[in-house]
């Protein structure tokens, strides 16, 4: 699992915060953009195995993240897990449209933050203790 | 009943009779009444779900904060936890206080001294739930003004309506938005100006009209600026508009100060 490299990108400092203490635990190496706009900076510039989305930013929104990702060839194929307070069936649908893999609506535990991590990077369920 | 009165003259020019035309608008004036109550309503739908998002994202920092405290040993970071958990709970408990103002709608009767001030700065706030991600300075210039004998819910909803009309009007692209106050010997008057994309000429006297939208199908009912109006005028007020394209649009608004002899 050492080695694995996760963006989050949310425009809220708290939950970039606690995202990164869960993830930092588990031994992932984690880095954080607090816009769309420098999240696509960034996931150009390195080689990522996971995205965390936020949908509501400034600068770009989520959606325009998974526009702009899915058509560059260098980053199409990153797990996409977006997390979001947009909780509408519309707006799930529009996420799985565009691209992400999974789509976690805020408010949410732990427990599944740890099963969408387990299905997106097929970690071994030892690991991620739930 | 609306009375259409058609005077008839003689080639001299003078009287000669006058055809009175009396219509029957109750049906109209109902529908219009119906429709006003279902704006409202969509008005509060989208309040509401701007105000679920804007509660999802601290309550998730409180429920994340809270699941790490509990693991957490070291008593120093427990105290850092527990320190986002209370401005989490702080940010609630802002959006829940601005909300009270809304619950006054109902009451439509009630009548009290209203500090357009305080209700502008509240506009702002319930505005920005709805519309998150545009990027706009906002320049606030409040003098101590008079205040107005009215219908709280009914002033929240005037500015509510203009504000979000501004934001939405920058498109998502940013830009400023002017609010200010003063007050004269008779009347107190607000300006909310925006840098966005303006109103066609063409367009401006038909703004305050039912119905009338430049907005896409489903994104605006045409009623927003006419129950501003209609509320305005109510309180026996004025509203001008100034507006270039591409520069942006001021709403001058003037309310009679009541003062007690």
């Amino acid at each position: 699992m050492m080695g694995k490299k996760i963006l989050i990108v949310d425009d809220e400092e708290v939950i970039r915060k606690f995202l990164r203490i869960h993830l930092s635990k588990l031994g992932y190496e984690v880095k954080e953009a607090t816009d769309g706009a420098e999240a696509l900076k960034q996931l150009g510039k390195d080689d990522f195995d996971l995205l965390i989305c936020d949908i509501l930013m400034p600068n770009k929104d989520g959606w325009q993240v998974l526009k702009e990702m899915r058509s560059d060839p260098k980053t199409k194929d990153i797990p996409v897990i977006v997390l979001t307070a947009k909780n509408e069936d519309s707006d799930m649908f529009k996420g799985y449209d565009l691209g992400a893999n999974y789509y976690m609506t805020k408010p949410f535990t732990k427990a599944q933050l740890l099963y969408g991590l387990k299905l997106m990077l097929g970690e071994d369920s030892e690991k991620i203790r739930m | 009943m609306r009375i259409f009165s058609y005077p008839i003259f003689d080639e001299k020019g003078d009287l000669l009779s006058v055809i009175e035309h009396v219509k029957d608008i109750t049906d109209e004036q109902r529908l219009q009444e119906q429709l006003i109550q279902s704006e409202k309503l969509a008005g509060i739908g989208t309040l509401a779900s701007g105000v679920a998002h804007e509660i999802n994202n601290p309550l998730s920092g409180i429920i994340g904060m809270a699941e790490i405290a509990m693991e957490e040993e070291d008593p120093s970071n427990i105290k850092s936890h527990l320190t986002d958990i209370f401005n989490c709970a702080q940010r609630i408990g802002e959006i829940t206080k601005g909300l009270r103002s809304y619950s006054r709608i109902a009451k439509k009767e009630e009548q009290s001294l209203v500090d357009i001030n305080e209700i502008l700065e509240n506009s702002l706030k319930m505005a920005r739930l709805v519309i998150k991600t545009t990027p706009v300075e906002v320049i606030t210039k409040f003098q101590s003004i008079g205040k107005i004998e009215a219908n709280i819910g009914e002033i929240q909803q005037v500015f509510t309506n203009l504000i979000t009309n501004a934001f939405q009007a920058m498109n998502g692209k940013g830009g400023t938005l002017a609010l200010s106050t003063r007050s004269s010997k008779d009347s107190v008057e607000v300006k909310v100006t925006d840098s966005g994309v303006g109103i066609p000429q063409k367009y401006l006297n038909k703004i305050f009209d039912p119905f009338f939208t430049t907005k896409n199908p489903g994104e605006g009912t045409g009623l927003g600026l006419n129950i501003v109006y209609r509320i305005v005028t109510k309180y026996e007020g004025t509203i001008d508009v100034e507006s270039k394209e591409n520069i942006g649009t001021t709403f001058t608004i003037k309310f009679p100060i009541r003062r007690d002899e």
